[in-house]
């Protein structure tokens, strides 16, 4: 294995014989075709990035870092990971986290949008409420997440109760500022064609805020997330953060790992989600 | 003689006022006593120097803004809002970001209740008349200044009102397209012959294009004079480099010169 690596490594090295300069020329070609747009060229870009990750990990791990409670090779990790899924346990794990998520997120998104519309459309509620919104926004509500433990349990219902807390404020401010912003000389365009209140709703203000909206559930995605593995940091029975929890506790730094790269691999798959989303719902953006 | 079947795209403006007072200053008149009659099918266009209360002037006839004093008529109905009447051209083109060229143009039929399927009809073939047929799919952010404006127009044309009213609608384009555009936009007037008031700071723009200029004089904003154009249609832009056309605007330029000179130093 590692001889022909460097068999291979060497290749580009040596003097330019016919089949090299051949080869070239589709690498020409190549290269620019990876710079571009396309759905195939940004898959590879996104396969090679990651492997250039796993590369610098593995060596990381085998020269840079002597400590093995600090860091394993990728290798030990995938074959933990291995182990978690054929023993039953990440199947398990998974259920609860995505459970929690799949309550949470949703409320989060949902009441986030009707807060902020309600925010956007009376004045003096957001005069009431901004100073409460900013507070709640800006404090660590991880912080409250001992509370909620002690409170709702050890069960969904804690978790999904800090969850909704970390997740809903980028959407409240976001579909608040989105709807807020829309361009007023559309509004008068709109108006001089006669547009009723609901007409300058539905085809200015709302098409308008879309693209704030969503990337505040993008925001809101990357919160939750944490939210959720701190929450079972501090009191659960199972789930992603309990698992990491539990193999910190024994020194099973590559079981803890194996669980690091699957919600990288959540957050990951998460945000390319939502750019689909943002293509579909927003095609008139530029991407 | 207002309310007759001949007064279809007839505007009378009769001892029109717009007094507004900002939050904590003195009030300002920004038109007084204005008096205007424009005929159905005419062509006007309305000059001034800046705080003449030119786009002003347009904003009451669309209904957008009610006058304070007087009273403004159009097809022999009291104007008291925008109507279906009207359609306005905006000096920015304001178009939708997340519609296409198309859906665009069909946006104040679709707001008139008109199917979606007749709306595009509709609008296709005004984009056509335009020379935008070949660009309904694309968004706003994909066309030049100019094209823009073409969109911004068959807009307007497509719900085929009585009364064009543009403000500018030139202004942000760089000459050679404005000359263009003003060529083209007499082109498609003289095929219907809609009654038009186009506002603009172009005094040769209005020559070109108007049966009367009406020049307004500033602080307050009133009507100076209304010179008529005696220029034969079709006009083709040749007409822009005659002896008799400098002459009309060496003197629709002299109403304003010193309003424009002192503007500039207020």
């Amino acid at each position: 294995m590692t001889t022909t690596g460097t068999t291979e490594s060497a290749a580009p090295g040596q003097p330019r014989q016919g089949p090299a300069v051949a080869r070239s020329r589709p690498g020409r070609a190549f290269l620019p075709w990876l710079g571009g747009a396309s759905r195939g060229a940004s898959l590879t870009r996104m396969v090679g990035s990651l492997a250039l990750l796993v590369v610098v990990w593995h060596l990381a791990a085998v020269h840079l870092v002597d400590n093995r409670l600090l860091l394993v090779p990728p290798a030990e990790v995938a074959l933990a990971l291995r182990e978690e899924v054929a023993g039953g346990d990440f199947g398990r794990h998974s259920a609860t986290t995505v459970l929690e998520l799949a309550i949470a997120f949703p409320i989060a998104v949902v009441g986030g949008i009707a807060i902020g519309a309600l925010l956007a459309g009376s004045t003096p509620v957001r005069q009431t409420l901004d100073p409460i919104l900013t507070a709640l926004y800006s404090l660590p509500v991880v912080a409250l997440a001992p509370l909620f433990t002690a409170g709702l349990g050890l069960g969904v219902t804690s978790k999904v109760a800090i969850v909704i807390l970390m997740a809903i404020f980028p959407v409240i401010t976001n579909t608040d500022a989105g709807l807020r912003s829309a361009d007023p000389a559309l509004v008068e365009t709109a108006r001089a064609f006669r547009a009723d209140r609901w007409q300058v709703l539905a085809t200015v203000t709302l098409p308008h805020s879309l693209p704030f909206v969503i990337s505040g559930v993008r925001v809101a995605f990357a919160r939750a997330l944490v939210g959720v593995i701190v929450a079972e940091f501090f009191g659960s029975v199972s789930g992603y953060g309990f698992a990491i929890a539990a193999a910190a506790q024994s020194y099973q730094t590559a079981r803890l790992l194996g669980y690091v790269v699957v919600l990288g691999l959540i957050g990951l798959l998460a945000s390319i989600g939502m750019s689909a989303l943002e293509r579909r719902l927003a095609p008139w953006k530029e991407h | 003689m207002t309310s007759t079947g001949t007064s279809q795209g007839r505007i009378t403006v009769e001892g029109v006022g717009l007094t507004f007072t900002p939050a904590r200053r003195d009030p300002v008149v920004a038109l007084r006593d204005v008096d205007l009659a424009v005929e159905p099918g005419e062509f006007v266009c309305v000059v001034g120097a800046s705080g003449s209360g030119k786009s002003t002037l347009l904003r009451l006839l669309s209904g957008l803004i009610p006058a304070t004093s007087g009273r403004i008529t159009r097809s022999g109905e009291v104007v008291d809002g925008p109507s279906r009447e009207s359609a306005m051209v905006f000096q920015s083109d304001n178009l939708l970001p997340w519609r296409t060229v198309l859906d665009n143009a069909a946006y104040g039929l679709r707001l008139a209740g008109v199917p979606r399927a007749e709306a595009r009809a509709l609008a296709t073939e005004r984009l056509e008349l335009v020379g935008l047929g070949h660009a309904l799919d694309r968004y706003p952010r994909q066309l030049s200044g100019g094209m823009r404006q073409r969109v911004n127009i068959a807009r307007a044309l497509a719900v085929d009102p009585q009364v064009m009213l543009l403000d500018e609608p030139f202004a942000a384009l760089d000459a050679q397209t404005r000359e263009i555009m003003s060529a083209e936009l007499l082109r498609i007037w003289s095929a219907d012959r809609k009654t038009v008031v186009f506002v603009t700071h172009q005094i040769d723009e209005a020559v070109y294009l108007a049966d009367r200029v009406v020049v307004l004089s500033a602080h307050p904003g009133t009507v100076r004079e209304v010179v008529p154009v005696p220029f034969g249609r079709p006009r083709d832009l040749h007409l822009k480099r005659t002896p008799e056309f400098g002459r009309l605007v060496d003197h629709i330029w002299s109403l304003i010169e010193d309003e424009v000179r002192s503007s500039l130093v207020r």
